[in-house]
């Protein structure tokens, strides 16, 4: 054990003496503040800007920052209210003068407004608003190819849902909406840090002294292995820290235990709130992150190329961008589906395929395999060491 | 003594054990992507010369073949109202003579009815006997809709006005479907080599630091000048190679079932298929360039061709920048990621023009729709023209670089 | 103590690079000479564990050589070995050490006095790549000796080692051999004449000479060449 101990520690400190992860954080943390900045920066939002004195309508343009910190203070206005008939009168009173209020253009953040948005000249009502969002779960069963099964453990867990409280929630959707981002950003670079890890030793040869040690076959592999899964649950951790930090500065942390199914891409019937969906999400990046730096290491391996090890997963990743298991039948959707860079992002909201026999979710399911894959993985990885030849090179 | 090296350079990168292995691979995607759509079953409908009436679910394949067949009556015809009112009318009287099913549309006079329908009118429109007209005001109405989506400035919509001018019509029909099934395949050989040339080149310079052979190669009397010359010729051989390989698959097998027929046909009555499912194929109606559609895959090919080069120089410099294999790949493959994801606001007309010549953006369904003008010192450029010349500049810029840094370069900056 | 290797054979395709060699050695330093390809190197990794025979056994008092425990007493220089080039030298024996199963208290105390024993004490904690290639080659011996094996195998140890270097390191060697079976490959015969009790050549892979080292019929560099230069015995 103590052996292991002091092994892990060289191993790890083996794979953090590579300039390439500071790098990696720094590009990490840089790409995650660039991106909002950007989104932030970008213009072309109109808005009309009704003056009550006047009673007049001047129709402006602005960044998208400007428009989001205006939705951000409407709504905090309202926050705690309960979603309620007499909080839809009033609504449907504000925006039922067309005139008053301000106009977004990206009101899909704002279940209500949208749902007046779509309900305008109806009556409207929070028990029609409720059953909207049960009926909202349109999900056509051809369509999407679920079993009878599953379209009932959907209806089943959209029914029970309760009454909403009103609250901005604009940072956790927007960690939920960009989450893909950062699964491309932690998994790739963590990638880029282990992709070398077996593969550097058989290129400077010092795989002869290793195998020929008393442990180097048993217990150095594990602290190799296991100090290259913490590492990238480590980086990753890292990255969502301050993944969190730059959206709750440009956006607020408002909203953590609004109702997951209040945002207008929440159609998936969890009972989670926004911040809970959020810290799910995350905690699924680390264990994915997890198998797949278990992947990179088992091919640097078994193949002795950092080049192929770092190829696979931008590839893998590539094809997901690309959407090319789209529209291969159910079977290639759902195994695929499970792919880090498909799990962690807002494709989970619209994922309602159960896997038997236990009809587990796809966030339920997600969490074993991932550590089953990190130990299959390491399993044969584990083999390809063993049995590993020097022959003349 | 270069050729000699130039050998053993492209040797050490063909010999890595991935190599031919992920070449191999790409040819097999390749074939697949060609022979799969081939596959998919679909109804036909067509009179035989007895005037029986078919109707058949057949392989496309085999729908294809029928195609071919019925086509070549019209070949060489021009797309009028004489020959739209004839189609019409020879469907009218097999669909008066059945009742089942509803509606269909005969192949018999398949090159006039895709025609017309490659506008998005139905050949079937009967609110007039000028459908051929008809499908010329469409052309010019997606033509102008084009302009509008494009967002051309005035200087821009002249411009193309004058080219729409050159336009020959009535069009000369033929079968085309070769030529529009290589410019469907373009975009996904593009991506299929772009990281294919990054994970092969990668290594060419670094792996020299690596495992130290630089002490003696640039001590050797070639080794400073011929030597860098054949690695970047070699490795530019791969890329292009490559690339060039994969398309003549490709052509190999659309001309085997299509035919090579139809180099003349003008891209207007093309439709580039998107292979991605759900996604709708890309009509060129709405271009107005004066192209055939042989031209159309020449200057797709060609322009493939450059970013490949560029792609090639670009792995090579940068193996040479980083002295290690890794940076050098994740670098191209990240940004060829990020390009992907992302895209800049549809408001600003200039970021989505500067955006699209990027490299895995350039060779899309869209790239003879892109009317964009670039000015330079006062010349208007189309896009194709400013395609090869900047990835054609990139990559001379990027070869010239590598070579300065090796002709520079000194043991002791190890 | 004996290791035993019977009728070890190791064959790549039609090549056989190592021809049913069958030898015990016992506490001593056996010198393995023989040309470039001979099989010196493809012996030693067999004995080492990391290249599996085609055919045969190699056992030390009944360890196989594929066990732990074998391990566990063995002690192997590579021929050209690698290092880790962000690790100091004293990093790199705490390493090795705790590769080995030795205890950290243990690994700390026995890795200092080799770094002095090798010459390399004023130098452990600057990092492996700073140092040179003689350097580099006497931290190699320092980690081979690092658990006191009973199987030491060195293969080309004195390679880049200069003359001084090079007689230290023979003293080392010989006092090593009082105990355990120490087998050193080289080309330069000069370092196993003095201190070898056994000397075996080996050519194409055969086992053409073995015998004590005052044995030979004349000086054993010139008898060496004799062998050769296509002559036999």
């Amino acid at each position: 054990m103590k052996e292991f101990g002091t092994l892990y520690i060289f191993e790890l400190k083996k794979i953090l003496g590579q300039r390439l992860v500071l790098v990696s954080l720094l590009l990490g943390a840089a790409m995650i503040f660039g991106w909002n900045l950007l989104t932030f920066a970008s213009t072309g939002y109109y808005f009309n800007v009704y003056d009550a004195g006047d009673r007049t309508v001047e129709r402006q343009i602005g960044n998208y920052g400007a428009v989001e910190a205006m939705g951000r203070d409407y709504l905090r206005g309202l926050s705690g209210r309960l979603l309620d008939d007499p909080l839809m009168e009033q609504l449907a009173a504000e925006y039922a003068d067309s005139d008053t209020g301000t106009i977004l253009s990206n009101l899909g953040g704002y279940s209500p407004f949208s749902y007046l948005n779509t309900m305008l000249g109806q009556e409207v009502t929070a028990q029609r608003f409720y059953r909207d969002k049960v009926r909202r779960f349109e999900v056509n069963q051809e369509e999407c190819l679920l079993t009878d099964q599953e379209m009932a453990y959907w209806q089943g867990k959209a029914s029970s849902l309760g009454l909403f409280t009103l609250d901005y929630a604009g940072g956790w959707q927007a960690m939920a909406r960009d989450s893909g981002l950062l699964c491309q950003v932690a998994v790739l670079l963590s990638a880029m840090c282990l992709c070398r890890l077996f593969s550097e030793e058989h290129r400077t040869r010092t795989d002869q002294l290793v195998l020929t040690s008393a442990k180097g076959k048993t217990t150095a592999f594990w602290a190799r292995w296991a100090a290259g899964c913490s590492f990238a649950a480590g980086l990753t951790l890292v990255l969502s820290g301050v993944y969190i930090l730059v959206y709750g500065g440009f956006y607020g942390l408002d909203g953590f235990s609004t109702a997951l199914r209040l945002w207008s891409l929440g159609t998936l019937p969890l009972h989670l709130s926004m911040g809970g969906f959020v810290l799910v999400l995350l905690a699924l990046l680390v264990l994915g992150g997890m198998a797949m730096g278990g992947l990179v290491m088992l091919i640097s391996e078994l193949l002795r190329s950092a080049v192929l090890a770092l190829a696979v997963p931008f590839l893998l990743s590539g094809i997901t961008v690309l959407g090319l298991f789209q529209g291969q039948g159910r079977l290639v959707q759902q195994v695929t589906s499970y792919l880090p860079f498909s799990r962690i992002s807002t494709a989970t909201l619209y994922d309602y395929f159960l896997v038997p026999p236990f009809q587990l979710n796809a966030i339920e399911f997600s969490v074993p395999l991932y550590v089953l894959l990190a130990l299959l993985f390491g399993g044969l990885c584990w083999q390809c060491y063993r049995k590993y030849q020097v022959t003349g090179r | 003594m270069f050729g000699t090296l130039y050998r053993y350079e492209l040797k050490k990168i063909l010999t890595r054990p991935y190599i031919l292995l992920l070449l191999v691979l790409m040819v097999g995607v390749t074939l697949f992507l060609n022979v799969k759509p081939l596959l998919a079953q679909e109804e036909v409908a067509y009179a035989e010369e007895d005037g029986t009436l078919v109707f058949d679910t057949v392989s496309r394949y085999e729908a294809i073949q029928l195609e071919r067949r019925f086509s070549k009556e019209d070949a060489g015809c021009l797309l009028d109202n004489e020959a739209a009112l004839e189609m019409r009318e020879l469907n009218e009287y097999y669909l008066e003579k059945t009742i089942w099913p509803v509606s269909f549309l005969l192949l018999n006079r398949f090159l006039v009815q895709d025609a017309i329908s490659v506008t998005f009118l139905n050949p079937m429109g009967d609110w007039t006997d000028q459908m051929a007209d008809k499908t010329y005001e469409a052309i010019a109405y997606w033509q102008e809709e084009q302009y509008q989506n494009q967002r051309l400035t005035q200087k821009e919509i002249d411009y193309w006005e004058t080219e729409r001018a050159g336009i020959t019509t009535p069009y000369t029909l033929d079968y085309a479907k070769g030529y529009s099934g290589i410019l469907s395949m373009a975009q996904w050989l593009n991506l299929m080599v772009l990281p294919f040339v990054f994970v092969c080149l990668c290594g060419s310079f670094s792996d020299d630091h690596v495992y130290k052979t630089w002490p003696i190669l640039t001590s050797s009397k070639h080794g400073r000048k011929s030597l860098v010359l054949a690695r970047l010729v070699a490795g530019e051989t791969l890329a292009g190679g490559a690339l060039l390989l994969l398309f003549a698959v490709t052509a190999a097998i659309q001309f085997f079932v299509h035919g090579a027929q139809g180099a003349g046909v003008p891209i207007q009555l093309l439709e580039v298929e998107n292979l991605r499912p759900g996604f709708g194929e890309t009509r060129l109606c709405a271009s107005s360039r004066v192209m055939t559609a042989g031209q159309g895959v020449l200057v797709t090919v060609g322009v493939s061709l450059l970013i490949l080069l560029f792609a090639g120089a670009l792995a090579m410099l940068l193996s040479k920048l980083f002295r290690r294999a890794i940076p050098a790949l994740a670098l191209p493959l990240g940004l060829m990621l990020l390009s992907l994801m992302f895209g800049p606001s549809y408001y600003s007309r200039m970021q989505v023009q500067i955006w699209s010549y990027f490299p895995t953006r350039r060779i899309s369904e869209e790239f003879l729709l892109d009317e964009r003008l670039v000015s330079l010192g006062g010349i208007q450029l189309e896009s194709i023209t400013v395609s090869a010349w900047l990835y054609g500049l990139l990559a001379i810029l990027c070869l010239v670089w590598c070579f300065w840094l090796y002709r520079r370069h000194v043991v002791e900056q190890e | 103590m004996e290791l035993n290797m019977d009728r070890i054979t190791k064959q790549y395709g039609a090549k056989i690079a190592v021809d049913r060699i069958s030898l015990t050695l016992k506490p001593g330093v056996t010198g393995l000479l023989g040309a470039n390809g001979a099989g010196k190197t493809t012996l030693m990794r067999m004995i080492c564990g990391i290249l599996r025979p085609t055919s045969g056994t190699i056992s030390l008092d009944g360890l196989d050589v594929s066990t732990e425990a074998y391990r566990a007493v063995l002690g192997y220089l590579p021929q050209d070995f690698g290092y880790y080039p962000s690790f100091t030298g004293l990093d790199f024996l705490l390493y090795m050490a705790a590769l080995k199963g030795m205890e950290r208290s243990r690994a700390r105390q026995r890795s200092l006095e080799l770094l002095e024993v090798v010459g390399l004490a004023d130098v452990g904690r600057k990092k492996i790549r700073t140092y040179s290639g003689g350097m580099k080659q006497r931290l190699g011996i320092a980690q081979a000796l690092l658990n006191q094996p009973k199987l030491l195998i060195l293969d080309e140890p004195t390679a880049g080692l200069d003359p001084k270097e090079r007689v230290r390191f023979r003293t080392l060697i010989q006092e090593q051999g009082e105990g355990s079976i120490v087998l050193l490959s080289t080309h330069i015969v000069s370092d196993v004449e003095h201190i070898a009790d056994r000397i075996l050549m080996v050519r194409d892979g055969q086992l053409i000479y073995d015998g004590e080292a005052h044995d030979t019929p004349q000086d054993l560099e010139g008898f060496y060449l004799r062998q050769f230069e296509g002559g036999g015995m």
